[in-house]
């Protein structure tokens, strides 16, 4: 029998606009200023590259953890991605990041 | 400064106050006499008046009014206190108006062609310290404002008479007896003030603008061992931007120009309760 493949992740993330994130990085650490909502935001080295992955166009958490991704683990990829995922619901409560349906 | 007013020079700002309050204008001489005095006719950036409100309090409990362009922004306080009324009121002014600056709660002084600013909220011992250095002859840009140029990131002087209060006062007095320190005005908002004469070097520089080369972040405790501790620069961009009085006001623009402050500037905290000890451990940061 068949098993039915388990349907991936069809949501997709977006930064609100382009263009309005400006950055300034000291070592691991980025300074953020969002020129939409005039918030400041200091972030780690991983949320910035996360942020910057959504910068170049909409992806789902699927598709950054694996631009991203270092490893060989098919195990250590699913948290990543799981890592990504919540990041991401993290950095929408923040007001840098939404949620788009495709 | 009854009829015409007088325009006052101060840093990159001109004043014109007007005033009829004998002890106030008095007091203007004493603190303001080694300042430029702008010769009319000129643009006054702030026009302020210090005068006596009518009514029956001017002959029971008489009190002073600050006016800017003819408006009072204040309570009135009582009339022996106009020139804290003055100074802290221009202070307002400035902190109010002059967007085309970002603007620092910090004190700001100059050694060697750079600025080391002490940005700190009141109670951290920020006009103390300052004092302490100009003293020791570190030039005074500012105790209050540390005013930075958009577009190149210089710091422009501000001298302007430093308010000492409460303890600080006999603190100053103390550790050094080459300061002129005038009357105390006592009951305040903030207590006990007392005002020290900005020195004439200070005054004649007030146009040379410096880089900025230290960002130290003081705090006063009681008898608390020196101590001086590198931050990283991403803790001192917030503390700096906290600190500003139009960071977000300014937007994108505060973001580029406190980057570009932290990036160029050696940054820390320094905790201290001895005056000497902080000096020289500043003079050698300077100086290494």
């Amino acid at each position: 029998m068949e098993v039915p493949q388990q349907a991936k992740s069809t949501t997709g993330w977006k930064i609100l606009e382009e263009g309005v994130l400006h950055w300034e990085r000291w070592g691991q650490q980025y300074a953020l200023y969002d020129s939409l909502s005039g918030e400041t935001h200091l972030l780690p080295e991983f949320s910035a590259r996360v942020l910057q992955q959504l910068s170049v166009h909409p992806r789902t958490a699927e598709a950054i953890a694996m631009a991203l991704y270092e490893g060989s683990d098919e195990n250590s990829e699913r948290e990543y991605a799981e890592h990504v995922s919540q990041l991401l619901v993290q950095l929408q409560a923040a007001g840098l990041t939404e949620k788009i349906q495709s | 400064m009854a009829d015409r007013g007088l325009l006052l020079q101060t840093g990159p700002f001109t004043v014109r106050v007007h005033s009829n309050i004998n002890g106030f204008i008095r007091l203007m001489q004493q603190f303001y006499g080694q300042f430029p005095v702008v010769e009319a006719p000129a643009i006054a950036d702030f026009h302020v008046r210090v005068t006596r409100p009518g009514g029956i309090r001017r002959w029971w409990r008489p009190q002073v009014q600050f006016l800017l362009d003819g408006q009072s922004p204040f309570q009135p306080f009582q009339l022996s206190h106009a020139f804290p009324l003055f100074e802290w009121g221009l202070n307002w002014s400035i902190a109010m108006r002059a967007h085309q600056y970002l603007m620092l709660h910090s004190a700001a002084v100059e050694r060697g062609g750079k600025v080391l600013l002490l940005p700190a909220w009141p109670g951290c011992g920020k006009s103390t310290l300052c004092a302490a250095l100009v003293s020791r002859g570190w030039r005074l840009f500012s105790d209050e404002f540390g005013l930075v140029r958009v577009d190149d990131g210089q710091l422009v002087p501000l001298p302007r008479p430093t308010p000492l209060k409460n303890k600080s006062i006999d603190v100053i007095r103390e550790f050094t007896a080459d300061v002129e320190i005038g009357p105390a005005f006592h009951g305040t908002r903030k207590g006990t003030v007392a005002h020290l004469r900005t020195p004439d070097a200070s005054v004649v520089q007030a146009h040379i603008a410096a880089p900025p080369g230290w960002l130290v972040f003081p705090r006063y405790r009681v008898n608390a061992p020196l101590q001086m501790k590198p931050i990283a620069r991403p803790q001192a961009f917030l503390k700096l931007a906290n600190n500003s009085f139009n960071y977000r006001l300014l937007g994108l623009q505060g973001f580029r120009v406190v980057t570009r402050l932290v990036r160029n500037c050696d940054c820390y905290t320094l905790s201290y309760s001895d005056l000497d000890e902080a000096i020289d451990m500043l003079n050698r940061l300077v100086d290494t």
